[in-house]
């Protein structure tokens, strides 16, 4: 039986970087998951992605839905990023996420995204986004507004094909 | 990176006690997930179904199904019935809870469906460029336990023509182990070439 998830790049902040590029990633799989587990230095601010450092305008089409402990709401855009936080996030608290990478190494499609953010006392969101290019994925750029946290850390898995 | 142990597999020994057994452990570690099987569609189907299950997937407590597909439908909104065993009875409920760019909406589409588990707006189609396709991912939720219902959870979305994200969850009211999934289009349309179906069983 093939094993489903291989790891392929984990990264632990310094504290002192706030921007990070996984590059080199082979196309042999299906999909990508990131796990980020990370909290910011200071004040409040977005975590974003881009593919292939592709910072063309209107690249990537988004949709939330969003919870923030009193008001549920929906939103959605295009930018020249992937932005997976429309609340943002504050210094001393967790906030992970979960992101499915999907198709990445397909060039029929664009790659669609399923992300999940959790911060316990900022917001829970759940967001569809679009990458409106069929370019195989060698590189995915973790840009935060301000520099992670010391340990905070940054893990990509590939899944096998049959 | 060296694990760290529960203090209750440990011996006062040389472990550095912690107060869970998360600590300094990998976050993430999906290790126990192995593929069973996968479908990319070089023509349409209108069906695409795994079967065999008490054998392909015998050992694994829970299955999940990894999915890119579009519909060969006019409009987006497209979907399809998740079914199981082939049963058509009045036996399956579904809740959703949808964002569309605008608004939130949650309700519910069955309580007592006899086609299959509806997966709602979870596919794209003809309306949407060709390269545009949804994402879905379904945790299908001890379906082999003789003493349970099976409940599958959904997180799906796209965007295109429209936009939608929904989380969903579904019930199949019938407690035998599963041998067969079948994933039907629900406007009697099908499945378009190169939708991709992957299933994974989870230990």
């Amino acid at each position: 039986m093939t094993t489903a998830w291989v790891p392929l790049a984990t990264i632990t902040a310094d504290g002192s970087t706030a921007t990070w590029d996984i590059t080199n990633i082979p196309s042999s799989y299906r999909d990508l998951i990131l796990v980020i587990d990370c909290e910011i230095a200071s004040g409040t601010d977005n975590l974003d992605l881009r593919f292939n450092n592709d910072s063309t305008t209107n690249a990537y089409f988004s949709v939330y839905m969003e919870g923030d402990g009193s008001t549920a709401s929906s939103n959605s855009g295009n930018t020249n990023f992937l932005r997976l936080t429309r609340g943002t996030r504050t210094s001393t608290t967790r906030s992970n996420f979960i992101v499915q990478i999907m198709d990445y190494s397909a060039s029929d499609k664009d790659t669609t995204v399923l992300s999940r953010f959790n911060n316990a006392t900022e917001e829970t969101n759940a967001m569809a986004s679009r990458w409106d290019n069929t370019t195989v994925i060698d590189e995915v750029n973790v840009i935060s507004g301000v520099n992670l946290v010391t340990g905070s850390t940054i893990s990509l898995w590939g899944s096998n094909r049959v | 990176m060296t694990p760290v142990f529960p203090l209750s597999s440990s011996s006062f020994g040389d472990y550095q006690r912690y107060l869970s057994a998360l600590a300094g452990n990998t976050a993430f570690d999906p290790s126990d997930e192995d593929i069973l099987a996968e479908e990319v569609l070089a023509s349409s189907a209108a069906e695409v179904s795994f079967s065999s299950l008490n054998t392909l997937a015998a050992g694994y407590q829970h299955l999940q199904i990894r999915m890119m597909a579009r519909s060969t439908r006019s409009a987006d909104n497209s979907e399809f019935y998740l079914r199981f065993n082939a049963d058509t009875g009045a036996n399956y409920a579904q809740h959703y809870m949808r964002g569309n760019g605008s608004a939130m909406e949650s309700a519910n589409l069955q309580t007592s469906g006899t086609e299959g588990v509806r997966c709602y707006q979870t596919l794209t189609a003809a309306t949407s460029g060709a390269d545009t396709y949804a994402a879905s991912v379904i945790d299908i939720l001890d379906p082999f336990d003789t003493n349970k219902y099976t409940t599958t959870r959904i997180f799906t979305g796209f965007t295109g023509a429209i936009n939608r994200v929904l989380l969903e969850s579904g019930l199949w009211m019938d407690t035998d182990a599963i041998t067969s999934i079948t994933l039907d289009e629900y406007y009697g349309s099908s499945f378009d070439a190169g939708s991709r179906f992957t299933l994974i069983g989870v230990k």
